[in-house]
């Protein structure tokens, strides 16, 4: 049986896929992995394969970890690392109101245009050849996290024999009932 | 599938026919096999009605529904009185709903909006989120099985409150009587003790409707009877306290050991330990007590059951236990419930930690009394707890939360493991006995039963 993990919260640690194999009892589950992030440590060996499909892909191997490279042009959880040039304190006073404004505008229309963490997750993956071909071969799918429910539900239109579910221990219950 | 269990949706099967024995139509959401912690109240109240010669059918949700969404315990089922009939109804919880196939387009693009509109649907038949739409299915089946099997009486069991409107409709079409049994409140937080709802709100207009047509009215403590009768003056000598309780299965399974009398001490904790619960002033109480006391100081105190909500404990909680290793404090992980007599039985001190709350009474007080062994409360002398242990004769409650009144406490408690005789043990026994589940419900079924021969209702 082949089982798809989507998350986009935390950095995934090698525990949640000896969870999915111990929820779903089955010690040769395939498990695969999409993610927004990288995982915090090696999934060489637990994983089938792990997409990264946020914007820092790097995943650390078993061999040592590599630092993070974002492959793709920043989106917009991606963390700024440029210092802000010095400014005089009464000059960042009067700038504070405006730079809270504009950050938020600037948030709210990213949100209208690219959409939340789900949205571009979702986007990323009908985009991405290896997140497709993992997806279309799942038997189960799940979505580990509130942000990959709405990948989760456009998945399970196009795959419609696979169990599509909101947690481990719903899909145990899926797959038990249907034997 | 309980051999008992039959669905209404299809059309219920007549009842026995009316046999001289009182016919009690019990609402209770969570059932067997559900596993929350109110269904040992309910499975509890329904077998001991039966065993008492009533006729007892249960309404409850589908078996599916605790299957999906709060987790079963079928072993449950085994326990249900073979004489008992179950109707099990249908129950939908979209809200929780983990199949991503039944979720619509607006709930993945607008769930807030989904959620919202879900909460005010929910509400339109009752208001209560989530179980207002049960309304409508139970109260059908209410009439179905009255039509069928007159009932004698409705006692249903909250929350949820869509329980109540069983009783409610049968007494306003046929004159029925009806019990309320609050396991919780509805218009209190028992926890900060402020009121929920407006008094103008809908649940407060509901509530008054119900209770001024309730034949009684039960609550698990004094503290919260006593604030509903305050609330509903005119009606307060409907009002009763049912408590909790122990099962009397539990007293089987414990024996009380022998204890040389050189032996160090063991005090134990069974139960969750969260955020709330005085941990940290616990362990500077029994800090100062291992300091000052020669039997402290050769003693041990046992954690067992969960630090925090879920199976991995909080680092948190863990460090405070860990950092009082030198002590002799120790985690010792959950009890099982087929191993819980035998952790008893390693006990020679019970200890009772819990949170403030003057409305709220801790389950465990029960099967702790139940034992016979000295207890040591740590907690707010306020809590609700206070007024079940008062006349215990092995009680050794802390003055305060300061380290110096525990430490005392907890010398006391330990001179008294040592010293106390069968006689003290066996007064401590029979104290507990008013507090067993039988104990608890028996008058009120006995006040109940004379009060339906007395109306008569379905004969």
């Amino acid at each position: 049986m082949n089982v798809l993990l989507l998350v986009t919260g935390r950095a995934l640690p090698v525990s949640v896929v000896d969870d999915a194999r111990r929820e779903l009892a089955d010690d040769s589950l395939v498990v695969d992995v999409v993610t927004w992030l990288p995982p915090v440590e090696a999934l060489d060996e637990a994983v089938g394969t792990c997409v990264v499909i946020g914007p820092v892909r790097a995943v650390p191997t078993s061999g040592g970890t590599s630092p993070p490279v974002s492959r793709t042009a920043p989106g917009p959880s991606t963390p700024t690392a440029q210092a802000a040039p010095a400014r005089s304190p009464w000059v960042r006073t009067l700038r504070r109101p405006f730079g809270r404004a504009r950050r938020r505008i600037g948030r709210t229309v990213r949100r209208l245009v690219v959409g939340g963490v789900s949205r571009q997750f979702w986007t990323r993956i009908r985009r991405d050849g290896e997140a497709s071909t993992v997806a279309a071969r799942a038997d189960v799918i799940v979505a580990m996290d509130t942000g990959a429910i709405r990948a989760g539900w456009h998945l399970a239109r196009r795959h419609p024999a696979a169990v599509v579910t909101l947690g481990l221990a719903a899909a145990a219950r899926e797959v038990e009932q249907r034997g | 599938m309980n051999q008992h269990t039959e669905r209404l949706a299809g059309g219920a099967t007549p009842g026995a026919g009316h046999t001289g024995r009182p016919h009690l139509l019990y609402v209770a959401w969570g059932f067997p096999p559900c596993r929350s912690g109110g269904v040992y109240r309910a499975l509890a109240t329904a077998n001991r009605f039966a065993a008492r010669g009533w006729r007892v059918t249960v309404i409850t949700a589908q078996r599916e529904t605790f299957i999906r969404y709060t987790g079963a315990d079928t072993s449950l089922e085994q326990r249900i009185d073979p004489s008992i009939r179950v109707v099990r109804l249908p129950f939908s919880w979209p809200v929780l709903e983990p199949d991503l196939r039944r979720w619509s387009r607006l709930r993945i693009q607008r769930p807030g909006l989904w959620a919202k509109a879900r909460a005010r649907r929910d509400q339109v038949p009752f208001p209560e989120i989530g179980y207002g739409p049960w309304r409508r299915p139970l109260e059908a089946a209410a009439e179905r099985i009255h039509r069928d099997d007159p009932v004698d009486l409705v006692l249903s069991t909250a929350n949820p409150h869509v329980a109540f409107t069983a009783g409610y409709r049968l007494h306003r079409r046929h004159g029925v009587p009806y019990v309320m049994d609050y396991r919780d409140a509805w218009l209190l937080d028992v926890f900060s003790g402020e009121r929920l709802h407006r008094p103008n709100s809908r649940a407060a207009r509901w509530e008054r409707r119900l209770i001024e047509s309730a034949h009684e009215v039960w609550f698990v403590n004094d503290p919260i009877r006593d604030w509903h009768r305050r609330l509903y003056a005119r009606h307060a000598d409907r009002m009763h306290t049912v408590a909790n309780g122990f099962d009397p299965e539990f007293t089987d399974a414990y024996l009380p050991r022998e204890r040389p009398s050189a032996e160090p001490l063991t005090f134990g904790y069974i139960g969750t330990v969260t955020t709330k619960v005085p941990l940290a002033p616990f362990v500077a109480g029994w800090r100062t007590a291992h300091e000052r006391d020669p039997r402290v100081r050769t003693a041990t105190a046992a954690i067992h059951g969960y630090l925090g909500f879920y199976a991995t404990p909080r680092p948190d909680l863990l460090k405070l236990v860990e950092e009082a290793a030198d002590t002799g404090v120790s985690y010792e992980g959950p009890a099982g419930k087929s191993d819980i007599g035998a952790v008893y039985d390693s006990f020679d001190v019970l200890l009772l930690i819990l949170g403030a709350g003057a409305y709220v009474t801790s389950g465990k007080v029960f099967e702790y009394i139940a034992t016979g062994l000295p207890i040591v409360s740590v907690h707010d002398p306020g809590n609700a707890t206070s007024q079940v242990l008062q006349g215990y004769p092995l009680w050794f409650p802390a003055a305060s939360l300061e380290p110096g009144d525990i430490a005392d406490a907890l010398s006391r408690a330990a001179a008294a493991a040592v010293s106390a005789g069968g006689e003290v043990r066996d007064q401590a026994r029979r104290f507990a006995a008013t507090y067993s589940r039988p104990g608890q419900l028996d008058p009120r079924i006995d006040a109940l039963a004379a009060a339906v021969d007395r109306l008569g209702v379905a004969s």
